[in-house]
């Protein structure tokens, strides 16, 4: 047995009623009896399990419709038998027992929650109108009041019949006859509208068709009186709460809990008539889903009838409703209640005029109205502002149908909502964060991050957006500008698209420092600082790093100033503490390092295991260690990138396939094997840098995309060279100075610092060939000269600048020699 | 006392060795709360673990820790531990009275949770191991509502799927459950 398919057919099963179950699950188990009788078995344990473990899902059950009510005295009747159940009523056959005479009527018994007094004052007004109605096509209505057990109950004539769609698909009726019956139930509204009763609940079940063809529209008025008697809870009544909704039916008015007028009615008189001609409803709101029905109601222009009758099984061809049909139908059913006709009687002239072939007065749509069409189709939020009010409105105490309908709404537009948040999330950290680690994964990465914003933004926008929200989509953009240009992790190279989406997140976060989320957000905005500060110390921008860093500085001082013990507070301001070394000048950064270091090791000493803080101190050790290596202190260096080697390695064996942790041990392996070089044994430098270059190599293998993993192998490659043109091994050196050429080349059209690097390599090729004696020296060193010629007249980080001022200078000697043997030839 | 609530915060953010630090306080605060219930062996004194985990999340965290989040994380932690307390204690009692099957080990001098229908608590616990194996989630969303007191979208927020997930899976489990507990006799079997 498969429990997953049980449990899929089984969920599937329970959302339908009761009664249609056992065939459809016949019919979805087709070929799998075993699978039916396990789902049938557990079907029964649902609907025997009553109250067992005492937590049931729906909390509110109506009381039961079923009850039996034969027999049950109203006035001078008594119930006999059950005539007809609607969504939230039952009809009785009703005999009369006192008098001496013999009398049917009809009583429907209401199953909604109304307060007996206000019952029995407002019907008695209200029916008193009703009763006065004298129409042969309406039924009138004789008694209303409540039952023992409090629900309503309504006493009308009895009438013999057929709903109006069964009787004309019974009697294969011609078009012209199902005209006729339409002009008997147009005239009933007619009549009522000018009373000043509107039906609201238009629909075939209300409309019955008696033997001799005579049509009798059921329950004038009846939804009103309802609608204005339910009550809550709290015995509040709310007038004109939106209640009576028979989802085929219903106008986009009522669908939106606005005030419903006669031309309500003549929206259901439209839906009516395309039924009632095309043999099959505009929406079929039984077989869809909620939501889908609401869409189409609010949103969507139904199918022409012409085009809806040709699936149907009628007794003419479905051409006829073409034109003047399709038209009339339509301006019935307009979504605009004023763009519909202003009369069930001009409803009724224009089939007259088109039974007798005269020009109707409904147009085909227009232009205009398909481009209505459309506007309306984008303003999806109009329609759930809507529905979230027509929920708001439903938080009614009552128990029909029509309420349970608005609830799952509600429900589903705040599941819709959390839904969207949830997935969001789940693609910025859990999806995201699962492929990070894979290999090639970078831009999908972005796009995933990117997919995760766009609906995190359309949820920021919605008025039940939080601030937990707007915390959820500045860590969002933060995790999307990592992606894009964060270097120290596989990136885009994508700096500028970087700093505005830190930029964003901060943004959204600044507002939020004095709100509830206070420490949240002062965390978060710390690190898009710290992370924006990154990026723009690699640019020209040291100001605004430097800006972003002390703004930083200054939330994670505060932070543990606040709490002390507030780990992601200490977290936060030793990381400011490093950022501030990172855009340090010599020699004050220095001192910064070890602060920072001190800082971490701190943290470290804390959870000596743990991955994030092993990586930060051997982050700073490295700092160190190039710091001295730019003092060209190499002994000093040495030790501080052993450390930050010994640590990484520790975080690797922990977790081989973290590419974050390769990428730092190849780092630091090129750290030690300079270092190494630079105080003389060779040997040990050339072992070292070769398993850096082989970790680097696998990186790239594994990820083309990755800018920064191939700039570090064409590094590599050079300080390797270095080492080997020292040892006398020219054409190793060439060869590795090479390999690194080829990808700079690649590479310049990242930045100016790529372009910088690139030169550096040609450079470097350049001397090494020249050594060696190779000819190919001096068109290298040209080159390497255009490009730092081309670099100098650009906007350069300072840094940058320095070393193109100095490439320059250095190839000057050599330039000058090839172009004097040039001149020589 | 704080330590619990910044447990609860890290546990929340994502941090899973949180749980395991969380996990003995909160078991020995239900026990020993659990304990001083059980151990008055009247009739009719009711327990409701879902008060009893209250009580626990009252004491462990302070009444300032409203925070929604920490409130479900812990109540779905304590659901777990008060299943196994309870199941201790069912057995320990089954234990004394062994050799008596007429006096079996009822669930409702121990645990009244709106059930009016008796049933024994080790069946249950049974039952939920066997659910758990063909169907996990289903099996730990009884445990979070039944045992830790998780509304609906409680669970789902402890869980981290939509509430409809969470009913659909409360509905299977109860059908399946009441199904294994002999609720209904399987038809052809």
């Amino acid at each position: 047995m498969n429990w997953d398919d049980v449990q899929i057919v089984f969920a599937e099963a329970t959302e339908r009623p009761p009664g249609v179950r056992e065939a459809w699950l016949e019919t979805r188990c087709a070929g799998a009896p075993g699978l039916r009788d396990q789902v049938q078995r557990l079907l029964d344990s649902h609907e025997h399990a009553g109250d067992f473990l005492g937590l049931e899902v729906t909390a509110d059950r109506p009381s039961d419709p079923r009850a039996d009510l034969l027999g049950l005295r109203i006035g001078p009747f008594r119930l006999v038998r059950e005539v007809g159940r609607g969504g939230m009523s039952v009809v009785y056959l009703a005999e009369r027992v006192e008098g001496d005479f013999r009398q049917r009527v009809a009583v429907k018994v209401i199953d909604a929650p109304i307060r007996r007094e206000d019952v029995l004052n407002r019907y008695r007004a209200e029916r008193q109108i009703l009763a006065n109605f004298a129409h042969p096509h309406i039924v009138s209505l004789l008694d209303a009041g409540v039952i023992p057990d409090g629900r309503p109950y309504l006493m009308m004539e009895f009438v013999e019949g057929q709903p109006l769609a069964r009787y004309c698909s019974g009697a294969h009726l011609a078009l012209d006859g199902r005209a006729a019956l339409i002009q008997q139930v147009l005239s009933a509204v007619q009549y009522a509208h000018q009373h000043g009763v509107v039906h609201r609940d238009l629909k075939p079940a209300n409309i019955l068709v008696t033997a001799d063809g005579v049509v009798k529209v059921l329950d004038f008025g009846i939804a009103k009186l309802l609608d204005d008697s339910i009550v809550d809870g709290a015995g509040q009544t709310h007038a004109g709460a939106v209640r009576a909704l028979t989802p085929n039916y219903a106008s986009p008015e009522q669908w939106r809990g606005l005030p419903v007028t006669t031309a309500t009615d003549i929206y259901a008189l439209g839906v009516l008539l395309y039924e009632t001609f095309a043999g099959v409803r505009p929406y079929d709101a039984e077989t869809k889903p909620l939501d889908e029905v609401l869409k189409q109601v609010l949103e969507r222009d139904p199918v022409r009838p012409s085009l809806a009758a040709r699936r149907a099984d009628l007794p003419y061809p479905s051409r006829r409703l073409e034109g003047d049909l399709d038209a009339i139908v339509l301006k019935a059913m307009h979504k605009a209640p004023e763009a519909r006709y202003a009369s069930a009687r001009e409803l009724g002239d224009d089939l007259t005029r088109h039974a007798r072939g005269e020009p109707i007065e409904a147009r085909p749509p227009s232009v205009g109205y398909l481009l209505r069409g459309i506007a309306r189709r984008h303003k999806p939020t109009v329609a759930v502002a809507a529905v979230a009010l027509v929920a708001l409105i439903g938080t009614l105490a009552g128990l029909a149908w029509q309420m349970r309908v608005v609830r799952a709404e509600r429900d589903r537009a705040n599941q819709r909502f959390a839904d969207a948040r949830q997935l969001a999330n789940a693609l910025i950290y859990k999806i995201h964060d699962g492929v990070a680690p894979l290999a090639g994964s970078t831009p999908v990465r972005q796009l995933i991050v990117a997919e995760a914003l766009t609906y995190l933004e359309r949820l920021s926008q919605d008025p039940a957006g939080d601030e937990a929200l707007r915390l959820d989509l500045a860590r969002g953009y933060k995790r999307i500008a990592d992606v894009q240009g964060l270097p120290g992790s596989a990136n885009l190279g994508d700096r500028a698209g970087a700093r505005a989406s830190y930029e964003r997140g901060a943004a959204l976060l600044r507002p939020m420092l004095a709100g509830p989320l206070a420490r949240d957000a002062a965390l978060e905005l710390g690190r898009t600082d710290l992370s924006l500060a990154t990026v723009l110390s690699l640019t020209t921008e040291t100001a605004a790093a430097q800006a972003a860093v002390a703004e930083a500085a200054d939330l994670a001082e505060k932070l543990v100033a606040r709490n002390g013990a507030d780990a992601d507070a200490r977290r936060l301001r030793a990381s400011a503490l490093f950022h501030a070394a990172l855009i340090a000048e010599r020699p004050a950064a220095l001192e910064r390092w070890k602060q920072a270091g001190a800082a971490f090791d701190a943290l470290l000493a804390e959870k000596p295991e743990d991955p994030d803080r092993q990586r930060n101190v051997a982050l700073v050790e490295k700092y160190i260690g190039s710091y001295y290596e730019g003092e060209r202190a190499f002994a000093d260096a040495l030790p501080h990138f052993a450390r930050a080697l010994a640590l990484d390695e520790q975080r690797l064996a922990a977790n081989p396939a973290n590419r974050a942790a390769q990428f730092d041990v190849a780092v630091d392996l090129s750290g030690v094997a300079f270092a190494t070089h630079r105080t003389g044994h060779t040997d040990d430098a050339v072992a070292a840098f070769r398993r850096a270059l082989s970790i680097r190599e696998a990186l790239v293998a594994s990820d083309p995309n990755d800018v920064q993993a191939r700039n570090r192998v064409a590094l590599t490659h050079k300080r390797l060279a270095a080492v080997l043109l020292d040892q006398g091994r020219h054409a190793d050196a060439i060869d590795h100075l090479r390999k690194a050429v080829a990808l700079d080349k690649d590479m310049q059209s990242v930045d100016a610092g790529y372009r910088a690097e690139y030169a550096n390599s040609l450079a470097q090729l350049a001397i090494a060939e020249g050594r060696a004696g190779d000819g190919a020296a001096c068109g290298h060193f040209r080159q390497a000269d255009a490009v730092l010629a081309a670099l100098d007249k650009e906007a350069l980080h300072p840094d940058i600048r320095k070393n193109v001022t100095e490439g320059r200078d250095s190839i000057r000697a050599p330039l000058a020699t090839c172009v004097r043997e040039d001149g020589g030839r | 006392m704080g330590d619990v609530t910044e447990l609860l915060s890290r546990w929340h953010r994502g941090d899973r060795s949180a749980f395991a630090e969380l996990m003995p306080l909160v078991y020995d605060e239900l026990r020993q709360l659990a304990d001083r219930y059980l151990s008055r062996e009247r009739r009719d004194h009711t327990l409701q673990p879902t008060a009893l985990v209250h009580e626990a999340y009252l004491r462990l965290t302070g009444l300032r820790s409203a925070d929604f989040q920490n409130r479900v994380h812990f109540y779905g932690a304590a659901a777990n531990a008060m299943r196994r307390i309870l199941v201790d204690h069912a057995r320990r009692r089954n234990a004394v009275k062994r050799g008596d099957p007429a006096n079996r080990v009822d669930f409702d001098f121990a645990v009244e949770a709106g059930v009016d229908r008796h049933f024994d608590l080790l069946a249950l616990d049974d039952a939920l191991r066997r659910l758990a194996e063909i169907a996990p989630t289903p099996a730990q969303v009884v445990e979070l509502r039944y045992f830790g007191g998780l509304t609906i979208e409680e669970a789902a927020e402890f869980l981290g799927v939509a509430p409809m997930t969470v009913k659909r899976h409360w509905t299977f489990a109860r059908a399946w459950l009441f199904q294994a507990l002999g609720g209904v006799t399987p038809p052809g079997s």
